[in-house]
């Protein structure tokens, strides 16, 4: 599992965004990182590319309809 | 004749539709109310008496012509101070914006307009939408109807407030992790998140566009659907809206259903942590179903516990870009909890959030075909924890903030990442008097449905006609 670090979160947002980040902010977002980054990885099989985010419209319109029970 | 503020929407749009009682006393009514009540609830953070006078007055005139009315005509509402009506103050809760007045109306702005509706001014809100509580560093916490020191959940927190304690007959809010559920669960009524495409967002403050939905609070089913139906639909000014067709929810709130149907429990997620009242209070809610001749079957629902790490990998690159800016130049004029909720999204990589968008419809088809080919609808707990204080929840950004963010949120978020409908429902209430409620969640674009079997459960429990105690 890859682990993000406060004070390159803090270094990385401040050279490309400008932003400050405190001290806490940074390893809030560090741990934020570390889940997101976990997560990521273990849907990472799951991709297939042709799967783009404009499907998703078309994939709501096809799951709209089921069968009622009774 | 009772106190109209205490009549339901439907019941305000008969009375005015017949004349028994005109747009303008309707409207003086929820003034004098808003009054009274506004040094207590914190609810508005402008309210617009002259612009809403001559609406009802208006509104009169156009039935004193015998000209056709809409299903709202003459009736009060008021919205989330986030829902841009030209020239028309639109704070979105924050100092940054407080003077800003849209140029152009937002979509369903101009539909409720169409339906008749008056508007009585800018609902307080979570700065920005951020926020699960209610509370507010720049217009004040807003406050719950059934006991002013509990939280009126967020971040439609004025919406809750207002329409919870008869300031207004029915608002819009929005929910990007359960903005509209939670405080329609707190507040005792009934709110409906709808399939993530099926309102047009168009002049409505954006916080995630992915997961940003749009809908009413109401305090009844139908008042709900009325509202919702108004709404809902295509839009050819925002692209992303769906062109399926739109239901009449409102028939189907007048059609109760439950007899035949399944409905599913979740066994894994949705109670952890959960508190034994709000269990118990679940359970009473499944009995009732069930003696409506529900059938009752138990689900492991997939995935659930990592949908909150992809809604975070969608909704920080979305929202922090559209805050960039203001983060950069003037980061002090964020509320402490709102700006350290904001920040994390300005590191999230490019290829993270694509890849979080590109899961998604596998995610969405995973669940929808595991859970509703099991069952018709999905019932889960809006909040599995009783209604908390303003005071223990007001925690800025201090380091518990985020631990009880996830704790308020728990039983919401995952259905925004997943775009489906979710109706909250009152329960009855948990030993501290405030209200709890649970969530009907269905197939996309499954809403009719979702209103049918609420106004089942409400035929047969009538939470819905409880009533704070506030004069």
């Amino acid at each position: 599992m890859k682990r993000f670090e406060a004070e390159q979160v803090r270094d990385q947002v401040q050279r490309t965004t400008g932003a400050v980040l405190s001290e806490a902010s940074s390893a809030r977002t560090a741990r934020m990182l570390t889940a997101v980054s976990a997560t990521l990885d273990r849907y990472a099989g799951d991709s297939l590319f042709d799967t783009e985010p404009a499907l998703l419209s078309t994939t709501l319109s096809s799951l709209r309809n089921g069968s009622k029970s009774r | 004749m009772s106190d109209p503020v205490h009549w339901t929407l439907v019941e305000a749009a008969d009375a005015v539709d017949s004349g028994r009682i005109s747009s303008r006393e309707l409207t003086e009514a929820c003034l004098r109310r808003i009054e009274t009540l506004q040094p207590i609830l914190n609810c508005f953070i402008h309210v617009d008496a002259e612009e809403a006078l001559a609406e009802a007055d208006a509104a009169d005139s156009r039935r004193a012509r015998g000209e056709p009315l809409g299903p709202l005509h003459g009736v009060p509402l008021a919205h989330k101070d986030m829902y841009y009506a030209a020239g028309r103050l639109s704070t979105c809760g924050s100092k940054i914006r407080k003077d800003f007045r849209p140029e152009e109306s937002g979509t369903v702005m101009e539909r409720l307009s169409a339906a008749g509706a008056v508007h009585l001014g800018g609902l307080n809100m979570s700065e920005f939408a951020v926020g699960p509580t209610g509370h507010n560093a720049h217009w004040g916490h807003c406050r719950n109807p059934w006991n002013p020191a509990h939280v009126t959940g967020g971040s439609s927190s004025g919406s809750g407030s207002a329409v919870g304690g008869r300031l207004a007959f029915a608002a819009l809010g929005s929910d990007t992790g359960g903005s509209i559920r939670l405080p329609a669960g707190i507040c005792g009524l009934v709110g409906i998140k709808p399939t993530q495409t099926r309102v047009s967002r168009n002049g409505v403050m954006g916080l995630s566009f992915s997961l940003d939905s749009v809908g009413p609070l109401a305090r009844t089913v139908r008042d709900c659907a009325r509202v919702f139906g108004i709404v809902a639909g295509h839009d050819p000014k925002d692209p992303t809206s769906s062109q399926e067709p739109v239901d009449d929810y409102e028939a189907a709130a007048c059609r109760p259903e439950v007899k035949g149907l399944r409905i599913g429990v979740p066994t894994n997620y949705y109670y952890d942590g959960a508190a034994d009242e709000v269990r118990a209070l679940m359970q009473q809610s499944l009995k009732a179903f069930a003696d409506l001749g529900a059938e009752i079957v138990e689900i492991e629902i997939p995935d659930q516990e990592h949908i909150g790490d992809l809604a975070a990998a969608t909704m920080g690159p979305e929202s922090g870009t559209l805050h960039h800016a203001w983060l950069r130049d003037r980061p002090e004029d964020y509320g402490p909890q709102v700006r350290a909720r904001l920040e994390p999204g300005l590191s999230t990589p490019g290829t993270w959030y694509l890849r979080a968008q590109q899961i998604r419809p596998q995610m969405v088809r995973r669940f929808v075909e595991n859970v509703f080919s099991r069952c018709d609808v999905l019932h889960l707990p809006t909040l599995n924890v009783p209604v908390p204080t303003v005071e223990e929840t007001d925690l800025g950004d201090g380091p518990d903030f985020a631990r009880m963010v996830a704790r308020m949120t728990h039983c919401t978020r995952p259905l925004n990442y997943l775009t489906v409908p979710s109706l909250a429902v009152p329960a009855g209430f948990t030993a501290n008097g405030l209200p709890a409620s649970f969530q009907l969640a269905g197939r996309p674009f499954g809403e009719a449905l979702l209103f049918s079997v609420a106004a089942a459960y409400e035929a047969a429990t009538d939470w819905t006609s409880c009533r704070p105690a506030l004069g």
